[in-house]
């Protein structure tokens, strides 16, 4: 035996490997994800004891689709990993269950300390847990389909739908819950004590009582997002909502006038999505209201509003201290730009999200390159490669996230043109997120127009200077890159 | 006014107070005794840790207090760490944990919270085996066992 191996040995007698004390192992813990997680727990018997609560802080119970994939669709097969959910269901704090709430029931009775609660489906067997976890909830989603708003349903459809059961499984969710459910799940949800943040669909809260009850509920809520049939009726009467600081209304079923009356009664209220599509959005009163109020709204989202650009702008008039505006499919345009520029706001404004808006110009969207400062976020449907090379570097320079497509014509070659852009680019140190392929919904397909090519003949190497860059979207663009490349 | 620490094998350093304050649990001890010129012993802390650990503290004199996240996810990052402290963790193994079992025990949170993200940045990405043989780390396992638990976790993995 050698020297060292002596060493090493007398050693490991005196003190233990520092990765199997516990103390060092629950800080590392954090910093794993789940999956990593998962290997861990194979490692040792220490590393299993420490790790696994960290394993089941957030779980995803598998839909029907993974539970296809884990070949768990018979009750045999997922009987471990229920036994699992089981025994550490108290160390849950985030539980999102899409569609399978038969697992969900038959861990309830363990879950006794979630904190953030997300159902895609909403029966009976809901019940249980946000009564069993009523002093813990600080987070409920209820989002049957929640990423499906690019296509929501007219109110007729959603009235319609009152009167058919609905038993389609493809397609967006059109019923709203029985009354008697209705009634069931809400005096659940109002009891739930430390309740903050709340997402709310398919209730269908109409009965005046019931609304009451909700609405004086609301005292205790920070954030409250309503979407589609949450709730029927008329807003609030005469309350007001000194905590909730942010409010979304997603095609939501209330009347515009007593979504807008709902905000007015929250008087702290910083951020707020108002979303009906197709309508026309009372903007300009909206605007008024708040000034009026004197209150100041740091980020508005008032994406597929059917609003002239000249009631946009004097609306953005009156809101001076706005840090963030997403307007994707609107008519967002000259107007709008000029009282940006023209305002306070072009040196405040931190996120701006013009994806889909036919009117902005590569033009325009070039000037709100070069002169927001404070622009941390951007996304447009356009930039022109000529106006890049012109205009660049950027004032915006701490930009985080940039979505844009960049489009001909250029003077120069299509080698030193995409070069020069990348160029650009890679100015943008701060760069977290950089999507150059895909950018919105609309029929006009601007990726096809693209002058970027992922080649590194081409200048894409450019970017490797981007070093905090989490993700790279490049759907869609041509690439060129081949063995050759290398 | 400058502070003197003696490492496990007796050896002195003479670091500034605001330096050596960086530690929570030498500022404790500070405040505690008062006004004292006398030698504070570390002794879970050879000299060359100390040296390294002092290094960090110097560099890091005047980062304002950490407070602590605000984000409702309990999960942090790791791939955050600051270029000059990437620079300070490319040691051996048996430093790394050396300089995280002294940020444990003298209460320098930053250090520690730097030194998990480094071993949490070598476990991504490698199976059970590949991780016991990295750290050298025996498996006590059964296979049975090990299967078991496999099988129970199953839900979490490739999402």
């Amino acid at each position: 035996m050698s020297a060292s191996d002596s060493d090493s040995d007398t050693s490991s007698v005196f003190e233990l490997h520092p990765l199997l004390l516990p103390e060092i192992l629950l800080q590392i813990g954090p910093y794993l994800s789940q999956v990593h997680v998962a290997q861990c727990v194979l490692v040792c018997r220490v590393w299993n004891a420490c790790l696994t609560p960290y394993l089941f802080q957030r779980v995803t119970l598998p839909n029907r689709r993974q539970r296809r994939t884990l070949r768990m669709l018979d009750k045999r097969a997922s009987r471990p990993m229920i036994a699992a959910l089981q025994r550490n269901g108290a160390q849950i704090r985030t539980l999102i269950c899409t569609d399978n709430n038969a697992i969900l029931r038959q861990i309830t009775p363990q879950c006794t300390a979630v904190e953030t609660l997300v159902l895609g489906s909403i029966t009976g067997e809901v019940l249980p847990i946000l009564r069993g976890c009523k002093d813990t909830l600080a987070r409920l989603e209820f989002t049957p389909n929640r990423h499906f708003h690019s296509q929501p349903l007219s109110l007729t459809q959603y009235v319609q739908s009152q009167f058919t059961l609905s038993t389609t499984i493809s397609g967006p969710p059109t019923s709203v819950l029985a009354p008697a459910l209705a009634k069931e799940i809400l005096l659940a949800i109002t009891g739930l004590t430390k309740l903050e943040h709340l997402i709310l669909d398919y209730l269908g809260l109409k009965d005046q009582e019931q609304l009451e009850m909700f609405f004086t509920f609301c005292h205790q809520l920070s954030t409250i997002e309503l979407h589609h049939t949450a709730l029927m009726g008329p807003g609030p009467p005469g309350m007001f909502f000194k905590k909730m600081t942010s409010a979304a209304f997603v095609d939501c079923c209330m009347n515009l006038s007593d979504q807008l009356m709902f905000m007015v009664q929250c008087p702290v209220l910083e951020h707020i999505t108002w979303i009906r599509e197709g309508h026309s959005m009372p903007l300009q009163y909206f605007g008024e209201l708040w000034a009026l109020g004197n209150r100041g709204l740091k980020s508005l989202d008032i994406s597929n509003g059917c609003v002239p650009d000249e009631e946009m702008a004097l609306m953005l008039e009156n809101l001076t201290q706005l840090e963030s505006l997403v307007v994707r499919e609107s008519q967002f345009g000259r107007a709008s730009l000029a009282i940006i520029m023209e305002s306070g706001l072009k040196d405040r404004l931190q996120v701006l999200d013009l994806i889909d808006c036919d009117d902005v110009t590569p033009a325009m969207a070039i000037e709100i390159l070069t002169s927001c400062k404070a622009l941390k976020s951007f996304s447009a449907d356009r930039i022109r490669a000529l106006d890049v090379i012109e205009n660049g570097p950027w004032a915006c320079e701490n930009l985080v996230e940039l979505r844009v497509v960049v489009v001909g014509p250029s003077a120069l070659s299509p080698n030193e043109t995409q070069s020069l852009v990348y160029n650009v680019i890679a100015r943008l140190s701060k760069l977290r997120l950089l999507s150059l392929g895909r950018q919105g919904t609309g029929t006009k397909e601007w990726w096809r127009k693209s002058v970027l090519d992922l080649s590194l003949a081409n200048g894409l190497a450019h970017l490797s200077g981007l070093k905090e860059l989490e993700e790279f979207d490049f759907c869609r663009m041509n690439h060129s890159l081949g063995m050759d490349e290398f | 006014m400058p502070v003197i620490l003696v490492s496990s094998d007796a050896q002195e350093f003479k670091v500034d107070k605001e330096v050596a304050e960086r530690s929570i649990l030498i500022k404790n001890m500070l405040e505690d005794v008062g006004e004292s010129d006398s030698p504070i012993p570390l002794p879970n802390v050879t000299a060359a840790v100390l040296t390294k650990v002092i290094e960090y503290c110097e560099h890091h004199r005047n980062d304002p207090v950490q407070v602590p996240d605000e984000t409702d996810d309990p999960r942090k990052r790791s791939n955050d760490i600051e270029e000059w402290d990437m620079k300070f963790m490319q040691v051996d193994q048996e430093m790394l944990f050396e300089i995280i079992l002294a940020a444990n025990y003298l209460d320098i949170k930053p250090l520690l919270d730097v030194g998990c993200k480094t071993v949490a940045n070598i476990i991504k990405g490698k199976t059970p085996e590949e991780i016991r043989k990295a750290f050298n780390i025996v498996n006590d396992f059964t296979p049975e066992e090990e299967a078991q638990i496999k099988k129970e976790n199953e839900w979490a993995e490739d999402r």
